[in-house]
């Protein structure tokens, strides 16, 4: 039996769909930390980072055999966690349901001469729309092109740019003046 | 790199670094795959012949919705009323749905409405035209393209609507402010401001036109926990609750006669949607009750719980009764997907599906006949659904 382009799990033969989990677990393995990491940035909240990385590789996993055959797994797989976490459905809801943590927030280590402008950052950074802060996050962390962060996205180039722009914008309005030197100067 | 270039780059390394790693069991994992799966096909009753409505006369209802946290009906039949002994007027039964599988469908006509290939393309989120100009949605802002070439443009925008005879069209700025384009303008006006966070627009009704009255029907997040509500903002600027009983947060849609259709309850793996009007309710939580069609004589509804970019449910509802006239599901290996579904007329919808790797426009009658209006052709990848049809797109 071959399973189709678009098979589920439940419809391969026991010996190809244990190799099938073998390979998906391995990946899982490698890229959960990751992804996990990616995901907090994201949300800015553990429970729901969690939560979220569940969701996308699970969708993965559904998907597997598609995608493998693509070789664009890590690709799909961001694409699932910034789509789902921008989600419309998601929007709204989710901020009524208080998705606080019982274990405290991790604590960041900070550079020596850190004096708590991270911890206003990251808190601006907190405040931006989700789309604005997937941005920011694919782009100075994840280190994607900009081609890259709009494939991610499904927007364009300009698209990247733009909110881009906007975003850092944002937050040259609320940061302090010592990590802007453009305010400064004028 | 700027200061604050670095300062970023360094912050989020920071935070992300030390963020401690909870480790995910591939069980986990599949299990929750299995469960997004088995969903789908809950949702849509496989095996359950349950009555999925229960109408009750408008008067003796005294529900209330909620956005529960709890656990809501899955299987179990729906009423739509928490009153101590509702009587229902009918019982409506939903048979056994049948496949979602557009492979080997028969081509008929093209669209009767207008679409677009390239939307993934171009990042087309929207479009409608409203006498001879165009208003599209280019991901965050709308332009305006008249007759004569030109352009009007970019607003910021987080979508768009026109209302039903296609002589105005409104969006609904990042601010929340709605926002309305008739034709021959010289510049959009300000219908009024919904005050929510994260607004959309669901829907544009009535008479736009300088001394009519028409409304705009806007979703999204009210005060500092942004609470999901609705509200109708009328040409005079004024704003109200959408739904007076506050049984739908959530509108989806309203009628030519005035009833309403949307999300009453939701919790993290299922809705129920209701529609409202001042003679009948009924309930489901077996979909997501998205839009009428153009008389308001059915309902074309999708999955209970959107997660994601495709749905794997659809049906469509007699208005009147609560009950569906035909539905499809998803089944593995199998199956299409669809992203959004439109009204080609009053018994034929449109959906944009994704099968098998490609993407094709089938038309589904009211009785579940399905054909293709555009065959299938690879377009893209499932991620990148190149169709947009003329008008309001849904589900959202």
């Amino acid at each position: 039996m071959t399973a189709s382009p678009t098979a589920e799990p439940g419809t391969l033969m026991p010996d190809k769909r244990a190799t099938r989990d073998a390979d998906f677990a391995a990946y899982l393995q490698a890229r959960q930390a990751s992804v996990l990491r990616t995901a907090y940035l994201l949300t800015g909240d553990r429970h729901t980072a969690e939560d979220l990385v569940q969701t996308a590789f699970a969708k993965l996993y559904l998907a597997w055999d598609r995608v493998r055959d693509q070789g664009s797994i890590d690709g799909y797989l961001r694409r699932i966690l910034v789509n789902e976490n921008n989600s419309l459905w998601r929007r709204g809801w989710k901020k009524r349901e208080h998705a606080t943590d019982e274990v405290p927030e991790p604590t960041p280590v900070l550079d020596a001469y850190d004096d708590g402008r991270s911890a206003a950052l990251w808190d601006l950074v907190q405040t931006l729309p989700k789309k604005a802060r997937a941005v920011l996050v694919l782009r100075y962390y994840e280190e994607l092109s900009e081609a890259e962060t709009a494939e991610v996205l499904g927007v364009s180039v300009g698209t990247v740019k733009s909110q881009t722009s906007r975003a850092l914008a944002a937050l040259r309005e609320r940061t302090p003046a010592d990590l802007n030197p453009q305010e400064e100067d004028r | 790199m700027n200061d604050l270039d670095d300062e970023l780059s360094r912050t989020l390394r920071g935070r992300a670094d030390t963020f401690p790693h909870t480790p995910l069991a591939f069980d986990d994992v599949r299990g929750k795959a299995v469960s997004i799966r088995r969903r789908r096909r809950i949702a849509s009753g496989l095996g359950v012949a349950a009555a999925i409505a229960v109408i009750v006369p408008t008067a003796m209802i005294a529900t209330k919705g909620t956005n529960s946290d709890g656990p809501l009906p899955v299987t179990q039949p729906t009423t739509v009323s928490d009153t101590a002994d509702p009587t229902p007027t009918s019982t409506p039964v939903m048979g056994k749905p049948h496949a979602l599988d557009v492979r080997d469908l028969p081509t008929g006509a093209p669209p009767q409405i207008a679409y677009v290939d390239d939307a993934a393309a171009t990042n087309t989120r929207a479009y409608v035209v409203v006498g001879t100009d165009t208003v599209k949605q280019i991901g965050e802002t709308v332009a305006i393209t008249r007759d004569d070439g030109t352009t009007l443009g970019p607003f910021p925008a987080s979508t768009l609507a026109r209302n039903a005879d296609a002589t105005a069209a409104a969006w609904v700025d990042l601010d929340g402010q709605v926002m309305l384009w008739r034709p021959g303008a010289q510049k959009p006006v300000a219908l009024g401001s919904s005050g929510l966070q994260g607004a959309l627009i669901q829907a544009l009704t009535g008479d736009c036109s300088d001394g009519g009255q028409c409304s705009a029907w806007v979703s999204g997040g009210k005060g500092s926990e942004a609470v999901s509500t609705s509200v109708r903002v009328d040409q005079d600027g004024t704003v109200r609750p959408a739904d007076p009983s506050d049984t739908v947060l959530l509108v989806k849609d309203v009628s030519p006669s005035g009833q309403l259709i949307g999300v009453s309850e939701r919790n993290d793996y299922n809705s129920c949607s209701s529609l409202v009007s001042s003679a009948t309710q009924w309930k489901t939580c077996k979909h997501t009750l998205d839009a009428f069609s153009p008389s308001g004589a059915y309902v074309a509804a999708s999955d209970p719980f959107h997660s994601g970019n495709l749905n794997g449910n659809i049906a469509i509802y007699d208005a009147a009764s609560g009950k569906a006239t035909t539905y499809r599901i998803a089944n593995a290996g199998d199956s299409a997907y669809y992203s959004y579904f439109a009204w080609e007329d009053d018994s034929h919808l449109l959906f944009a599906a994704n099968q098998d790797g490609k993407w094709s426009i089938v038309r589904m009658g009211v009785d579940g006949s399905m054909e293709f209006a555009v065959p299938p052709a690879e377009l893209g990848d499932e991620l990148s659904n190149p169709f947009m049809f003329e008008g309001n797109n849904t589900p959202l």
